[in-house]
């Protein structure tokens, strides 16, 4: 069966480049550079840093353990809620399992699903895992053992992170399937996702809890004030309650050589990775009948099933005329969607968790042996920057496939007497709209936990202001004038050339209006950050105006957009 | 009201449509019949703009579809082979965004979807998600949607897949009366020769792109050297040159 599934995904592979073959080689180039930009940067980062470390006498081993926990615990984090979101979908919605479940094969269905949801959770492991890996073996050397030991302990960590996000939710899935009765259908993927939610929002804010709680001087200096070398318990204490501290530990024995107590710590991930397949082994038993629950009752076949017959409701209910009726659809399409929703859960709960940093440097800042303002500079700045990447990560997924998600709506978009450019304005309207208020809350919420002045707020939300609406804007019109003809999957569209143009221009250009704002913060010299707002400005209207104009003539939804047959 | 002249269209090697000609006024239905890759979808999603003619010119109502794409829109009501939408959008909605795209005002929508989910019996469910819905009753919402705004022109790509029996008569009074009482007229693609047979005041059939023969199904049935009592199938298996013994 693991064979199926792998001569499935190399036909995959040779299906996907079997049209348009160069611009998707072209966008597999491109995202190979950014792979190997993002692991040389990892390597000389995780390198310069750890070689600083080493040379600190007192402070090494509680340096070197804080960081590997603070990385570890974000990592496991990611990769569990990732694994969470896709987990879900891939196992009850996957397109293939329709046909695996069918087959006599059918307990294979759970194994198709983990292999898809380990996949998507490899890729951050690759990036970031290996280059730091190799770069830490550079450092504390003991290559031979510490880099297979380490790639090892976090392959472990993947399986664990992924098999656990999928135990959960078959656990859920399992507690609604027998919560089930005749009038509620709990097992559905709707209270799937809330429960998920509602997981996901409470480990966020133990997490944001923790950080918030931890204090530098306790973490750091908890030994005796004698002593030649800081004593570890206080970094300990603070992360024991997190599964990932013996992954830190263990990175911590590898550092100092200590082999055997390294294979200790890799012997008992090991045992919890076992532990978890094992509890998914079980569940395959189970899985058949989870499955078939969620699938019941979502096909209504049948006309006039009720005699209860609720009284008419116009559409669209607050705004009026097509483009009002467009907004609202939008409203619909994105937050109808479990899946599109514990993205936005997910994605939120990664910018909390940058707030709650926020506060605990905030509050640690005076024991950084720098001054407060620029402290205060350079996270307000960091917060303009982090801004424009959760924007970016949200227009990425949500606003660029926006269109190429439509076009299997084509038939109703793209034939009625609403012209594209009008689609394009609803579009714009209700993206810019939904991410200036959650970019201008957070912003004020941080500025607020900052105390930074009300000059430097008012400039951060022109500035974010700004920002939002030209990443909003350009991701739009890229997905309008470029649409995928392949797939109306977000997911896939947002990793198409486009895609990754989108991420390049906005990362940069978020990076720049941030920088430009640090100056200002720490010079209240505001030429060169009103500069670029109004060139920002002048760049967005510029941008409108070229996609509405092109638009007129060129209809995002036409058939003719890479059509190769006709019946 | 549907006039194509010598439309062609050709996508890389292959002629999809090549050099085709034909008219539908006002009352009349119709159907166009031929194997997969004939070329029927193509003359219906160019017509109603989702493809652009290479050569020829297609106007409905007098306006050219490619100079006036909004006008001639306004006018057509199309029903797609493949009646997807918004999987979190109820059918109820569905209408009335569809209905509000096309410009017809609220009080009007409400009148007329209750009015026209009664046609099949669809009250009760259309409060429902679309994702919930079987093929049927999507089909069923989709030929509904393009009844909202009163088209002149209604084209349709296979009507009846998936609907039932009684759901496939209640499509062929409603479209026959649409063309007879309403003057409304129907362009339809299919391989349901029954339901072509029916309700078909024209019959096209295409091979390979081309229109081989069209008329009424007694005019076809003559170039076809067949008698009065052969159907459409046999007239169809005829004029594309193949022959299947009598069962």
């Amino acid at each position: 069966m693991i064979g199926s599934f792998l001569r499935l995904f190399t036909k995959g592979v040779r299906g996907y480049f079997a049209k348009r073959t160069v611009p998707k080689l072209i966008t597999v180039f491109l995202f190979l550079l950014v792979v190997i930009g993002v692991a040389t940067a990892v390597f000389f980062g995780v390198r310069e840093g750890f070689t600083l470390i080493q040379n600190q006498t007192y402070g090494r081993q509680t340096l070197s353990l804080y960081i590997y926990e603070a990385f570890f615990l974000i990592l496991g984090y990611l990769m569990f809620a990732s694994a969470i979101v896709s987990g879900l979908f891939t196992l009850f919605r996957g397109d293939a399992n329709n046909w695996i479940v069918a087959s006599p094969r059918y307990k294979s269905a759970i194994l198709r699903a983990g292999f898809g949801i380990l996949d998507s959770a490899t890729g951050t492991l690759l990036v970031i895992g290996i280059p730091a890996i190799l770069a830490l073996a550079g450092v504390y050397g003991g290559g031979a053992i510490s880099i297979p030991s380490a790639l090892i302990a976090l392959l472990l960590l993947t399986l664990i992170t992924s098999g656990l996000a999928m135990v959960i939710i078959l656990l859920f899935a399992t507690a609604l399937y027998y919560l089930r009765g005749p009038t509620w259908r709990a097992l559905h993927v709707k209270w799937l996702a809330v429960l998920s939610g509602i997981l996901m929002a409470a480990l966020t804010y133990g997490l944001v809890r923790t950080i918030v709680g931890m204090n530098i001087f306790s973490l750091f200096i908890s030994g005796p004030i004698t002593a030649t070398t800081a004593n570890i318990d206080g970094v300990v204490a603070a992360f024991h309650w997190f599964p990932t501290t013996i992954l830190a530990l263990m990175m911590l024995a590898l550092q100092n050589h200590a082999w055997a107590l390294a294979w200790e710590y890799i012997g008992g991930i090991a045992a919890a990775a076992i532990f978890v397949m094992l509890i998914i082994y079980l569940f395959s038993f189970k899985f058949l009948k989870l499955w078939q629950g969620v699938q019941e009752g979502s096909f209504e076949a049948r006309t006039s099933i009720t005699a209860i017959h609720k009284p008419p409701r116009a559409f669209p209910r607050f705004l009026k005329s097509d483009l009002g009726a467009l907004f609202e659809k939008e409203v619909i399409v994105n937050f109808r969607s479990a899946r599109d929703s514990l993205w936005v859960v997910f994605i939120l709960g990664l910018w909390v968790l940058q707030t709650g940093l926020n506060i605990f440097l905030r509050k640690n800042s005076a024991n950084y042996g720098t001054s407060e303002v620029n402290i205060i500079a350079l996270i307000q700045a960091l917060q303009a920057a982090t801004t424009v990447f959760f924007t970016s990560t949200f227009a990425l997924r949500f606003v660029l496939p926006s269109f190429s998600s439509d076009r299997r709506m084509a038939w109703i978009m793209g034939t009625s007497p609403v012209a594209p450019r009008r689609i394009f304005f609803s579009k714009l309207s209700f993206y810019a709209i939904t991410f200036l208020l959650l970019g201008i809350v957070v912003g004020i919420v941080n500025a607020a936990i900052l105390g930074i002045s009300l000059v430097a707020e008012g400039m951060f939300i022109l500035l974010i202001a700004v920002m939002i609406v030209g990443i909003t804007a350009f991701a739009l019109s890229l997905g309008a004038l470029f649409p995928n003809t392949e797939s109306d999957d977000p997911e896939t569209v947002s990793t198409s050339l486009p895609g990754l143009g989108f991420t390049f221009i906005s990362l940069a250009y978020g990076g720049a209006g941030a920088w430009l704002y640090y100056i200002f913060l720490k010079t209240f010299q505001g030429a060169a950050v009103y500069s670029f707002i109004v060139g920002s400005v002048v760049l967005v209207v510029l941008m409108i105006v070229v996609a509405s104009t092109r638009l007129k003539t060129f209809n995002p939804f036409s058939d003719e957009v890479g059509v190769e047959g006709g019946d | 009201m549907l006039l194509i002249k010598n439309f062609s269209k050709q996508f890389g090697a292959l002629k999809a449509v090549d050099d085709v000609s034909l008219e539908v006024n006002n009352g009349e239905i119709f159907c166009i019949i031929g194997p997969n890759g004939a070329g029927k979808t193509t003359i219906i999603k160019t017509t109603v703009g989702l493809l652009a003619p290479d050569k020829g010119t297609i106007t409905v109502d007098g306006k050219d579809v490619v100079a006036f794409p909004q006008a001639t829109k306004a006018i057509i009501g199309y029903i797609p082979d493949d009646p997807s939408a918004w999987s979190g959008m109820t059918g109820e909605e569905f209408l009335h965004f569809v209905g509000t795209l096309f410009g017809v005002p609220e009080q009007e929508r409400l009148d007329r979807v209750k009015k026209l989910l009664s046609i099949f019996e669809l009250e009760g469910i259309e409060k429902n998600y679309f994702e919930t819905y079987s093929r049927g009753n999507k089909q069923k919402f989709s030929i509904l949607a393009a009844l909202l705004h009163k088209p002149k022109l209604l084209l349709v790509d296979e009507p009846v897949v998936g609907l039932d029996p009684l759901s496939v008569r209640r499509v062929k009074d409603l479209f026959v009366r649409l063309a007879k009482d309403e003057g409304v007229s129907i362009f339809i693609a299919t391989h349901t020769l029954s339901f072509a047979q029916d309700i078909a005041t024209h019959v096209g059939i295409m091979n390979h792109g081309k229109m081989i023969a069209r008329g009424t199904v007694d005019e076809l049935r003559a170039k076809a050297n067949l008698h009065k009592e052969a159907t459409l199938e046999d007239v169809y298996l005829a004029l594309t040159g193949n022959s299947f013994p009598s069962a």
